[in-house]
């Protein structure tokens, strides 16, 4: 019998400068049979908190994906310098701790560059796909969650 | 020590007998052996009970900080180099105000770890002990013992490159030679360059022992806006319990926290009941901003936060 197929879970946070139309324009629906990508829009990337990309890998996500706006477009631009840095250290933090790099991608992309989006969406597949199951899932699978 | 204890005891009398301050927070003996307890002098009197030796371990900027909400006049506080710098941060987020502190600072020899002691000379037999700022003086059930302070000097104090005060208003001991520390932990992973599973279970190991008692945050006074337990938060992001997905959460978020702000007093280590090492991940953030941005946290109060702007936190990815 063969193993059940990994279909990694993404959760993908896009800022609400980012429409359905923008992620319908770079095709992330192809990527349907080899993610399911659950997207959610914040208000602003730089308004993320910390502690939702931590839930997001805490209720089963293999992989995280934010998007923002490209440097320059943001409407808040001081919000967006420091949330850039933020994310940096963010991600470095995870990673010290055992996160696979792989796994949290950061990238910000405007909304009009569908092919980077896309480009973007199908790294973060792939990559997911390298390191697989995420590691933190059999803590809340023994838990029934 | 005891030249500092009087310099304290001094400069808090004449502040309290002059009106310049309203009350001074400092440290006293408490009715545990190996602790100091924080004490706020109110008068001249009570300023001759002001004390300083290797105990004074935790951060009496938390104390100040809820000190100056209740009161409404000036307010001293001793401070040695660590605190000094929390009270900088704190002073640049707006949460404490310059023209109402009166600083007494100490430069400071380091404090002493009691765990450290305990493995020496044995938890049940420690009755009591003296640190005179060269030696320490351990009275056990079985007599004295004089000891070197070094070996039991807390590990931050060891690899503290800030004894001095960055801000005082005045200072109860000559300045100290900034030493150069024997051992700097580079925050290096736990697992060395292992791969991510042997870096996750070295990550587990180190919070096994974590009772998400919360005395970490209780007594970190940059940590005071940081809701408790997670319970306040909304959603529950990081919930009560201890197993490892909750704790392990609770304190990678509250180190984010920390980014850019944490002067690694100690403090947290010192009050954990678990012995747990909570300044890896600490240090580790502490050496990723000041590679990537240059920054030391809490060094001078026109020095920019690289992670987010001076003044009131607000939004951003900071839980809370």
């Amino acid at each position: 019998m063969n193993p059940p197929r990994f279909v990694p879970r993404i959760k993908v946070f896009f800022c609400s400068w980012w429409s359905r139309e923008s992620a319908r324009r770079a095709g992330l629906d192809r990527f349907a049979d080899r993610a399911d990508l659950d997207v959610s829009r914040v208000g602003c990337t730089s308004h993320l908190q910390a502690a939702s990309i931590l839930q997001a890998f805490r209720h089963g996500a293999d992989g995280v994906w934010i998007s923002g706006c490209q440097p320059g477009d943001c409407p808040d631009g001081q919000a967006h310098s420091y949330a850039r840095r933020q994310y940096y250290i963010l991600k470095n933090l995870l990673v010290y701790v055992g996160l696979e790099p792989q796994r949290l991608l950061v990238s910000w992309i405007s909304a009009r560059d569908f092919d980077l989006l896309s480009e973007t969406a199908a790294r973060l597949v792939e990559g997911v796909h390298q390191v697989g199951p995420v590691s933190w899932r059999p803590h809340l699978a023994e838990r029934g969650a | 020590m005891l030249s500092r204890r009087q310099a304290i005891r001094e400069l808090a009398a004449k502040a309290l007998a002059a009106g310049a301050v309203d009350a001074v927070l400092g440290y006293a003996p408490g009715s545990l052996p190996m602790r100091m307890r924080p004490f706020v002098a109110r008068s001249p009197g009570d300023a001759q009970k002001l004390d300083w030796d290797g105990f004074c371990q935790n951060d009496l900027a938390r104390q100040l900080l809820r000190l100056a909400r209740k009161e409404h006049g000036r307010l001293g506080v001793v401070a040695q180099g660590c605190i000094s710098r929390n009270l900088v941060v704190l002073l640049k987020e707006g949460r404490l105000d310059r023209e109402r502190l009166y600083v007494i600072g100490v430069p400071c020899l380091g404090m002493i770890d009691r765990r450290k002691l305990a493995q020496r000379f044995g938890p049940q037999s420690l009755l009591r002990v003296e640190d005179t700022g060269e030696r320490l003086l351990a009275v056990t059930a079985r007599g004295e013992r004089r000891a070197s302070r070094e070996p039991f000097v807390r590990d931050n104090c060891l690899e503290c490159l800030y004894r001095n005060p960055v801000l005082a208003d005045e200072f109860c001991a000559p300045a100290l030679p900034e030493s150069v520390p024997q051992a700097r932990a580079q925050g290096r992973a736990p697992g060395g360059d292992a791969c991510a599973d042997d870096r996750l279970a070295a990550f587990e190991g180190l919070y096994e022992g974590c009772l998400r008692c919360d005395a970490c945050q209780a007594v970190c006074s940059l940590c005071e806006d940081l809701p408790q337990a997670g319970a306040e938060s909304d959603p529950r992001t990081s919930g009560e319990g201890a197993l490892f997905d909750e704790t392990g959460s609770y304190h990678i978020l509250r180190a984010f926290h920390l980014a850019g702000r944490c002067t690694d007093c100690g403090a947290c280590e010192a009050a954990c009941p678990q012995g747990v090492a909570l300044r890896r991940l600490t240090l580790r953030i502490n050496r990723d901003v000041r590679l990537a941005f240059g920054h030391t946290a809490g060094l001078r109060l026109d020095d920019p936060f690289p992670l987010f702007p001076v003044g009131p936190r607000s939004e951003g990815l900071y839980p809370g």
